[in-house]
C-alpha cells in the first residue's frame, strides 16, 4: 500500500509540520511505501541553515536529513511553491524531486492514501 | 464504502469540527461505514469536555459525543497531541502528575499506529483541517 504525507504549512509557526513528521515516521514503521510531498508554504519545512536557537522552539526539522534512515525516499516538492518564495533546490536540506502542478495531481492519483498537515 | 475521518482543527476556532461531523452522518445515511475518526494535533481539543460554548452554539464535544453513542464508533484522541494540548483523561492524569482532567468519556486515547491501522482497514481517509 502507498501512502502519502502533505506537507503544507511552514515550521514553528504551527504544529502542523512537526506533528505531520511524527505521523509519517509511524507510518514508516508499517509495512507501507511512505512518501512526503511539500507544497504552498511547506516547502519552507526542507529549507537548510534553520537556527531555533535563540528561541524555545525545538529544531525539529532536523529529523528531515534523516529520512532516508527511515525508509522514506520519495520526497517531492512543488517547483512553483518553491519558485514563488524565492527558493530552489540548491537551498534545501536535502535532495527532493521536483513536480508541476499536473505531476502532483497524478502523484495524489498513484497513492492509495492521503494524509494532508 | 468505508472511510477513516481524520480531524486535525480544534475546538471552536474552526468549521472542521462541524463539517466533520456533518460528513460522517450523511455518509452512513447514504450507507456508508465510518472505522473511527481520529482526532490529531488542535483537533484534540474537541474532546475537552470543560468546553462550554453559548446554548445557541454548535456544542461540538457533545455532539461528538452523542454521535458515537448512536453509531458506534469510536473516537480516538492521540495520546501525544492531547497531552501537549492538555487533553488528558484520569489515567493520564495520574501519570502525568497534574491536578485535573478534562477528557469526555466518550473519548479514548490513542496512538498513531491507530490512524494507520484505522486508514489501511478504509478504502479512504478523510481530513479535515
Amino acid at each position: 500500500m502507498k501512502i502519502l504525507y502533505v506537507f503544507s504549512a511552514g515550521p514553528y509557526s504551527n504544529a502542523r509540520g512537526q506533528e505531520g513528521l511524527d505521523a509519517m515516521l509511524m507510518g514508516a514503521n508499517f509495512d507501507l511505501e511512505v512518501a512526503a510531498l511539500f507544497l504552498h508554504d511547506g516547502v519552507f519545512q526542507l529549507k537548510s541553515g534553520q537556527d531555533a536557537n535563540g528561541s524555545e522552539l525545538k529544531e525539529f526539522t532536523k529529523t528531515y536529513m534523516a529520512l532516508s534512515d527511515f525508509g522514506i525516499n520519495d520526497i517531492y516538492v512543488h517547483d512553483q511553491s518553491l519558485v514563488a518564495r524565492g527558493l530552489d533546490q540548491d537551498k534545501l536540506m536535502i535532495n527532493t524531486k521536483m513536480l508541476d502542478g499536473k505531476a502532483i495531481s497524478d502523484l495524489i492519483k498513484q497513492h492509495d492514501r492521503v494524509f494532508v498537515f | 464504502m468505508k472511510f477513516n475521518i481524520l480531524v486535525t482543527a480544534g475546538l471552536y476556532d474552526s468549521q472542521a469540527a462541524y463539517c466533520a461531523l456533518q460528513f460522517c452522518n450523511a455518509a452512513l445515511d447514504a450507507g456508508h461505514e465510518i472505522s473511527q475518526v481520529f482526532f490529531y494535533q488542535a483537533g484534540v481539543t474537541i474532546a475537552n469536555q470543560l468546553s462550554a460554548p453559548w446554548q445557541d452554539e454548535f456544542n461540538a464535544t457533545d455532539s461528538w459525543a452523542d454521535f458515537s453513542i448512536r453509531t458506534g464508533v469510536p473516537l480516538l484522541v492521540c495520546v501525544s497531541a492531547g497531552e501537549r494540548r492538555g487533553v488528558i483523561n484520569a489515567d493520564q492524569q495520574a501519570e502525568l502528575d497534574k491536578p485535573g482532567h478534562n477528557m469526555h468519556p466518550n473519548f479514548s486515547v490513542a496512538g498513531l499506529g491507530a490512524l494507520h491501522d484505522g486508514s489501511i482497514e478504509s478504502d479512504r481517509t478523510v481530513t479535515f483541517k
